[in-house]
């Protein structure tokens, strides 16, 4: 009975007492650049995301304001994420610029609201699983760090939350714009672990997972990370 | 009053912590005349991440720029010194430094 | 062509110190980098840049991979009269780029 209720308790929820952006725990310098339109790298691919909206998808879609705070959203039972939906019409490459361009401005017409996925509880039972459980050759989950130890260091880096709010975003280290999932491998490469196929079904759902986790957190996109 | 000695050109390097004016890079910008420390000042946040190489930019500010301040982002490979040089008008060379910790990601990216 | 983002105020007055900021889509490749292949990624900088206002050139940059990606720059300018501030730039693989803006002077 005991260990029946403990396994609820452990997997019931979300572990977080509050959500905080990955931004709250950017050097000053990093939120600097993220505040200013004309300074932050992302808008770049915002201009270009608003450009080819309306060459390719103006003549069907009006506004996109509040879209990008309901996806991953399902479809007939399917995780679809935002870049999934945008690839409806046509099969950009995942990381192509032109992929990151859409989404970007897609989620840059939600900036400043609030994320809000609500699937069916079930739903969320993988991408849950997915991370608390460990993996890799650092044998480490998700939550051990994003969960248990943020806002502690790990080298001159400060642990954030690892909430998906800001992207697509502009990582520095990439010196590029990149999507949610390209974070997520980024992480796994980290930990050595094996790394999940864009759009595949363990990356969508947890997607999915992370958020939903994140509800209630603004949209920033471009967030500009280190 | 200042602003009659505009900056002609500015250059920013990354050199050792003492300026060696037979330095190739630095001597080629102010071919062999003194350099003197003072006079500019650069901002850079103490501590950044990422990349190499020695010479950044040369900026040329001309007599259309009113204020010699030019600003610009940098990738640094590891901790060191950052210089910037000035030629003014006056044909004087001025010298501007600060040191920049830079520290590895704390997870490898893999891209 | 690459993209490029330009920051003036909406309108200056005759006189007035401007702030000039631009954005320019370039990786802005060191050589150093690898692909996912294990290939090395070309060098690919943006080496010269220029900007005339009123047909003149006002202000030029010589940059070079030490630089980061999408390379950012900011100088002041002083508004004489209303006309357009014109960027041209070439990278090493002498693919150019431009991008205009209009400052308004009042």
């Amino acid at each position: 009975m005991k260990l029946i209720f403990l396994f609820v308790v452990l997997f019931s929820g979300a572990a977080l007492a509050q959500n905080r952006s990955g931004l709250e725990f950017a050097s000053e310098e990093v939120r600097r650049l993220q505040a200013s339109d004309a300074e932050n790298p992302g808008m770049l691919w915002v201009d270009q995301g608003a450009k080819l909206f309306a060459q390719k998808c103006a003549s069907c879609h009006a506004s996109m304001k509040g879209v990008a705070t309901r996806y991953p959203a399902l479809e007939n039972g399917r995780i679809v994420t935002l870049e999934g939906k945008v690839r409806h019409k046509e099969a950009f490459a995942y990381e192509s610029d032109e992929l990151l361009a859409l989404t970007a401005y897609i989620a840059n017409q939600s900036r400043g609201m609030p994320i809000k996925v609500n699937p069916p509880a079930e739903k969320l039972d993988i991408g849950r699983k997915a991370y608390y459980s460990r993996r890799g050759q650092m044998n480490l989950a998700c939550a051990h760090c994003h969960e248990q130890n943020w806002g502690k260091h790990l080298g001159a880096e400060t642990l954030s939350q690892g909430q998906p709010n800001g992207y697509p975003a502009y990582r520095l280290e990439w010196q590029k714009m990149g999507s949610l999932e390209r974070r997520i491998r980024a992480c796994m490469f980290g930990l050595h672990a094996e790394l999940p196929p864009y759009g595949s079904d363990a990356m969508r759902e947890l997607e999915l997972f992370l958020v939903w986790r994140a509800n209630g957190l603004p949209i920033e996109t471009p967030a500009v990370r280190r | 009053m200042r602003r009659r000695k505009f900056i002609g050109t500015l250059t920013a390097l990354a050199v050792s912590p003492h300026i060696s004016t037979t330095d190739p890079l630095v001597y080629s910008f102010t071919q062999g005349r003194p350099v003197q420390p003072g006079r500019i000042e650069l901002e850079i946040p103490p501590l950044a991440e990422n990349n190499p190489v020695r010479d950044m930019a040369v900026f040329y500010l001309g007599a259309h720029c009113p204020r010699a301040e030019v600003s610009s982002r940098l990738r640094l490979n590891g901790s060191q010194q950052v210089v910037a040089i000035a030629e003014l008008s006056d044909g004087s060379f001025w010298s501007g430094a600060a040191f920049v910790e830079v520290r590895e990601a704390a997870c490898t990216d893999g891209g | 062509m690459a993209l490029a983002r330009i920051d003036l105020p909406q309108e200056a007055r005759r006189g007035e110190l401007v702030e000039v900021r631009i954005v320019i889509q370039h990786p802005m490749e060191t050589g150093f980098r690898r692909a996912p292949q294990g290939e090395r990624v070309p060098r690919n900088a943006i080496h010269s840049l220029v900007c005339r206002y009123r047909g003149i050139e006002v202000f030029r940059a010589t940059l070079s991979t030490g630089i980061a990606a999408n390379p950012f720059l900011r100088f002041f300018l002083r508004a004489t009269e209303s006309a357009e501030l014109d960027f041209w730039w070439l990278d090493d693989d002498d693919v150019q780029g431009s991008a205009k803006a209009r400052l308004n002077v009042t």
